[in-house]
């Protein structure tokens, strides 16, 4: 496959061999960009390691990296070290490494490992227990998680030198410190691998369940090393230290060799003759060749070439639906043949993922269309490309997706197709913003109280609170959780004596460590079983109200129950066939605004952030032909109350004036002259527009998912009483993004009006690319691109 | 001895779900002096079932109701005060000397007081505390006063300024929510007991769940003694019911009918005289265990050993004081703790673990029996008794404990109180909570006699200690 040290430039495996030998081309190809391959810096681990365990690593791998070495000499120093360095540049060596000196000084010694996923740390335990028995050491590493039989966990606390797990399991297992008490009591190293997925409302629950195992730890005096590897991230100091409360050295300067690559930028066709000046946002999806089924003809089209190819999605069921499509573009390609593609994504049942992996690997199959399930370090072998259906969000992600192929020295392509999205269509203008030095910053939001909360519990519950425990759990904030659960009858004492955990039995169980609500929603099917997680509160409001259609695992579903007011929530769906999608509407308001930091602007201009209650009330729903786009039934009521969020949110005032000035500069006349849907339809656009921009090009600043955050805005907020737009978090008690959209707000404006202001879309209502925005509850109703623009020029004039 | 009223609690939903029969079971089993529907509105449909359920003696009272009872009763020698609304409370000044004895705890019955935990500002808050503390007009009364919510779950106590707050029990029996009655005692404590939905009617019996219990009505069975009274052939020609299967229902059925232990496998108990065992900690997420008691010899003539620890500076002495004893003395005799490997043996292990780590390995050489496990759980035999908790099956089998008035949430509350403030006005009776454990481990011993007895064949001269056995237990309640 790609052994080939010099591939002819006809392959498909180089950006130009692609653009010419790819069937439907029609100039897709925006930008080649090509990355020269990089030799290694090493180092002899003589300099670095004990005699012994420095001849045995020259013999079996050779020399270290510089990384590697630098990592190691900090760890003998005693600090605490996050390695940040690239995809497959050997992180996993520097902890093992370093558990091999720890034993070699005392048998005893134990460390604890913790990957985000179950299928990586199998992977892990099997490469760690031949790294160590090449190295002549006895030590004995496992796997200690939910999958682990009851019958072997005993035996595996109490013999095993290393143990791999995950914060789920962690959370779990505290409840049962004094079972691991061997096992703690000898921790030297804690090792957190991947640390830089920790973000959003994860990483809050991951950060205080670190703090809660240090705790403990630190009760049978073991005060662990702790090891960070990430992927490159714009902050890895500061949040490794958020992560975990201890400070850290990192070390980024990657010593690994790369192969050469090719990065492809590729445009899916626009039939513009489509597109008429007050285009919907149907009409735009219409007009594009649908990203995924492009990519899917790539994927197609570099598999009958006999270029193994991974190509990841960004939701399940693009994953379902890529698959499909590459079969079909398969047998409709010139060299027509049969394409062996299978989806993977968390939604799958675990023997099927198990079964993907496998037959990847053993080059069984052409390609897998994966959702970033496969993006962390899962070990399907190596594969000749990748192909990126739309930017996923972070470049640290871009980066890691690229990275998947052509691992070790070979060459490789990667196929970045964009979508219809302002992001994508920004990085295709712009390249250089993905190919750059600078890395989005990932955000733990320590400050949701929500989450915060139930860890106090878990904590009391784990050992008895007392006043030491301030430094554990964010200071005096500790006493008002305290009081508050003792108010509420679950926790009992004082912290100058201790408090204790009086609730039902283990509160653990209670934590859902992706929600910050405790309400789930299980998904039960009438006629067949489904193999579908429990989803949360808000998207269940959203996309799985009675009617709703959706598709898991190929199959379409339409909900026939919903059922929220019982312990075990759930929703029931049967199997359906159609060719309908449905398409959700909400109001939204805003209220009880309550700023905890304001900056004066100037001129009537003001920002804000602080705490607010948002309500969403998903009120109507109806469903549209998937071809067409247009309506097949009436609005239904999804008969479904408000739901509320207490969060954090940042909002832009702006002087009543400003309505005005956007009108006459549009218009030529002002509100007197005017309609209020004119005015609506111009300054409301506008104003509307600034909202949208500015969610959806965050993103480039922050680690983060647009859908982490909603917004409103209207020409007068009741409780303003001017010109407004809210950006919030979409989460109950917040997320920490909206405070650092407040803190980089002059970037942020700046690039949404850069954005807005290159979009060749034609007319004022803007476009996908622009300001659209699919989870829109209006229906993208009302923009306008050029009121967008005069708002975020006053806006930007003020910064 | 003090005098108690025994309120039991439901929820509407409870009410509404639950047949007849199933009603039935549930009030004669707490067979109560006044049964307090929950819920915030009417609900008169579950305010006519239980209507029709209850006699002419007990009490429904239902705050929410379109015209709720109201105003001071006196039932069981305990003083209640049913205070639907906010104009009740006006009048408590009104009723003290006329209605109430100021010298004796007065329960106040209502919905009004709610709880708000907002979590996203750090804060608790009380609904309609001000409301109601602005009617009692607190300063100008005589008399103490318990205030019992039925808006607030079952489990819950707080004082909140000096009023002293209890849950009436707002989800009882809803879902997975067990049932509750409240003893309240003319001493002023209210004593709290549960039972779940799945102990009562025909879901009590061995085998039968949800479904099973309805298709055993459809075909005429209503109550356990219906089904006691019947020949497993009657039940196996049931579809689904197999013999296997039929037979075990109905030996159930007789269990709990004539209060006795039915045998199911030949499977022996453990040789040697047992040592019977029984823990006081401080909660169900205990980090003390401060009184063990010990029964050596047979439930009428052993004798009785308490290793309490009052100062709880000293968290591991009783435990200390006990395995000093057991290795000493008992070393080679079955320990017996009744559900034993869902809770005394675990807890004894984590705080062996966390304050006399030396005694880890004596303990885990230990030969730990729990005739619940063995009898429920492994199903080698069917206990007697409405539940299958220790007091019920005892009681089932004659056994008679002295009235302590007591609950092993209340000693594990006194206890928690006493560590937070150890005065003389908290300091727990120490006899009383010895006692109390030593009626434990008696109605324990009677259990496992009664067990022994029932053996199909008599155990054998074995040597006594059983390592496989230990070793399978122990993964059972492995974590």
């Amino acid at each position: 496959m790609s052994s080939d040290p010099d591939p002819p430039e006809y392959a498909p495996i180089t950006a130009r061999g692609l653009e010419r030998t790819f069937p439907q081309y029609e100039g897709q190809l925006q930008h080649a960009e090509s990355v020269s391959a990089q030799a290694g810096a090493y180092v002899d681990p003589h300099e670095v390691l004990g005699a012994g365990l420095a001849d045995s690593i020259s013999e079996s791998v050779g020399d270290l990296y510089t990384h590697q070495a630098s990592a190691l000499r900090h760890l003998a120093d005693g600090d605490d070290v996050c390695v940040a360095t690239s995809t497959s540049s050997g992180k996993t060596y520097v902890y093992a490494l370093q558990i091999a000196r720890n034993y070699l000084a005392d048998p005893d010694s134990t460390a604890l490992l913790v990957y985000p996923t179950k299928a990586l740390s199998r992977d892990q335990e099997q490469e760690l227990n031949e790294f160590f028995s090449t190295l002549g050491l006895n030590i004995s590493v496992r796997v200690y998680d939910g999958d682990t039989p009851q019958n072997r966990r005993k035996q595996i606390r109490e013999t095993a030198d290393v143990i791999i797990t995950n914060f789920v399991g962690i959370n779990v297992y505290l409840a049962h410190h004094t079972r691991w008490h061997t096992f703690w009591a000898n921790c030297d190293l804690l090792a957190i691998d991947e640390s830089h997925t920790y973000t959003g409302v994860h990483g809050m629950h991951v950060a205080w369940t670190i703090r809660r195992l240090r705790r403990i730890l630190e009760h049978y005096d073991s005060d662990p090393q702790i090891v960070c590897t990430s992927a490159t991230i714009g902050n890895p100091s500061e949040h490794s230290r958020r992560l975990t409360g201890k400070s850290f050295t990192v070390v980024d300067e990657d010593g690994s060799p790369r192969g050469k690559r090719d990065i492809a930028f590729w445009k899916p066709p626009v039939d513009d003759g489509l597109l008429g000046p007050d285009a919907d946002f149907e009409e735009f999806q219409q007009a594009q060749t649908n990203p995924v089924r492009e990519a899917s003809s790539v994927l197609a089209h570099l598999g009958l070439n006999g270029t193994q190819t991974l190509m990841f999605t960004r939701s399940r069921k693009n994953a379902e639906l890529g698959a499909k499509y590459a079969s079909n573009a398969a047998s409709s390609h010139p060299n027509s043949g049969y394409l062996s593609v299978e989806p993977y994504h968390a939604g799958l049942g675990k023997e099927t993922r198990r079964g993907t992996e496998y037959q990847f690997k053993s080059e069984q199959l052409d390609g897998v269309t994966s959702t970033n399930a496969l993006e962390l370090g899962i070990d399907i072998g190596s594969m000749d490309a990748t192909i990126l259906t739309g930017y996923p969000g972070t470049r640290q992600s871009f980066w890691q997706q690229i990275g998947r192929s052509g691992r070790g020295d070979s060459d490789a392509l990667s196929v970045f197709v964009a979508r219809a999205d302002a992001i994508d269509q920004y990085i295709l203008d712009d390249p250089a913003y993905v190919l750059g030095d600078a890395i989005e910053d990932a955000v733990i939001g320590l400050e949701n109280n929500p989450v915060y909360a139930q860890h106090i519990l878990c904590a009391a519950q784990e050992h008895p609170l007392t006043a030491a425990d301030r430094e554990w759990f964010d200071g005096d904030r500790l006493d008002r959780a305290v009081e508050m659960w003792i108010d509420a009858g679950k926790l009992a004492g004082d912290l100058s004596r201790s408090v204790r955990y009086t609730g039902s039995p283990r509160p653990q169980s209670d934590i859902s460590m992706y929600t910050s609500s405790d309400i789930q929603f299980d998904v039960r099917c009438q006629d067949r079983d489904i193999d579908m997680e429990p989803i949360d509160r808000e998207r269940a409001y959203r996309d799985h109200h009675e009617g709703a259609l959706f598709l898991h695992n190929g199959v379409q579903y339409e909900v026939v129950d919903f059922v929220e007011d019982v312990p075990n929530p759930s929703i029931t769906v049967e199997e359906v066939r159609t060719n309908e999608y449905t398409e959700t509407i909400s109001e939204k308001t805003v209220r009880n605004i309550d700023p905890e930091a304001t900056r004066e602007l100037g001129n009537g201009y003001q920002l804000s952030w602080g705490t607010g209650t948002v309500e969403i009330h998903y009120t109507h729903f109806r469903r549209k032909d998937i071809n067409s786009g247009s309506a097949t039934q009436p609005l239904r009521p999804t008969g479904l109350p408000p739901i509320e969020l207490n969060t954090q949110l940042m909002w832009i005032e702006t002087p009543p004036s400003l309505q005005d000035d956007v009108l006459r500069e549009i218009t030529g006349e002002d509100s007197s002259t005017l309609t209020d849907s004119d005015v609506m339809e111009v300054f409301g656009g506008g104003l509307h527009g600034a909202e949208h921009g500015m969610i959806k090009l965050t993103p480039l600043e922050l680690r983060m998912d647009k859908s982490d955050l909603g917004g409103l805005s209207t020409i007068a907020h009741p409780e303003t009483g001017v010109p407004t737009w809210f950006i919030h978090d979409a989460v109950e008690g917040g997320l920490g993004f909206t405070k650092r959209i407040f803190d980089q707000t002059a970037t942020i404006a700046e690039r949404t009006r850069e954005r807005v202001s290159q979009c060749d879309c034609n007319g004022t209502s803007g476009c996908p690319a622009c300001i659209m925005d699919s989870q829109c509850g209006n229906q993208n109703r009302f923009l306008h691109t050029d009121a967008t623009l005069l708002v975020l020029d006053n806006l930007i004039n003020q910064l | 001895m003090s005098a108690s009223a025994r309120i039991a609690c439901a929820s509407p939903q409870f009410v509404d779900q639950a047949e007849p029969s199933l009603l039935d079971d549930w009030l004669t089993y707490y067979d109560p002096s006044i049964v307090l529907l929950t819920g915030r509105s009417p609900e008169p449909r579950a305010a006519s079932h239980l209507r029709r359920q209850l006699d002419s003696e007990t009490l429904l009272y239902h705050p929410a109701s379109d015209a709720p009872a109201s105003g001071p009763r006196r039932i069981d020698g305990v003083q209640f005060v049913l205070s639907p609304t906010e104009q009740t409370l006006c009048k408590l000044r009104e009723y003290e000397h006329r209605d109430l004895n100021v010298d004796r705890p007065s329960f106040v019955l209502s919905g009004l007081l709610e709880l708000d935990v907002d979590t996203t500002s750090l804060s608790t808050t009380l609904v309609g505390r001000e409301e109601y503390v602005s009617s009692l007009q607190t300063n100008q009364l005589e008399g103490e006063y318990v205030h019992i919510s039925a808006s607030l779950p079952a489990d819950y106590r707080r004082e909140w300024d000096g009023l002293s707050v209890i849950g009436g029990g707002i989800d009882s029996g809803y879902a997975g929510t067990p049932l509750v009655a409240l003893d309240c005692r003319d001493d002023g404590r209210v004593l709290t007991r549960s039972v779940t939905r799945s102990q009562l009617g025909l879901r009590a019996l061995d085998q039968v769940g949800g479904k099973r219990a309805q298709q055993l009505r459809e075909a005429g069975f209503t109550s356990r003694e219906d089904i006691a009274s019947t020949s497993t052939s009657s039940l196996s020609d049931l579809p689904g019911l197999g013999q296997t299967i039929a037979d075990r229902i109905q030996q159930s059925a007789t269990a709990i009918a004539h209060d006795e232990i039915v045998r199911k496998s030949d499977d022996p108990l453990p040789n040697g005289d047992p040592v019977y065992i029984d823990i006081e900690t401080d909660g169900l997420s205990p980090t003390i265990t401060w009184l063990i008691g010990v029964l050596d010899g047979t439930a009428t003539d052993g004798r009785y050993l308490s290793f309490i620890q009052t100062n709880p500076d000293e968290p591991g002495r009783a435990i200390e004081d006990f395995l000093a004893w057991y290795t000493a003395n008992a070393s080679h005799r079955p320990l017996v703790a009744y559900r034993g490997w869902k809770f005394d043996f675990s807890v004894i292990l984590d705080h062996i673990i966390e304050y006399c780590p030396h005694y880890e390995d004596d303990w885990n050489s230990t030969y730990r029996f729990d005739p619940y496990q063995w009898a429920v759980e492994k199903q080698n035999a069917i206990l007697p008794g409405r539940t299958n908790k220790l007091e019920d099956v005892a009681a089932a089998l004659g056994y008679e404990r002295d009235e302590t008035g007591l609950t092993g949430a209340a000693v594990a509350r006194t206890y928690q109180q006493w560590m937070a403030d150890r005065s003389p006005s908290t300091e727990p009776d120490w006899d009383r909570f010895e006692s109390y454990c030593e009626d434990d481990v008696r109605g324990l011993a009677v259990i496992y006699e009664s067990l022994a007895k029932s053996n199909r064949i008599v155990s054998t001269n074995e040597p006594s200690r059983d390592i496989t056995e230990t070793t399978t237990q122990q993964r059972l309640s492995d974590w």
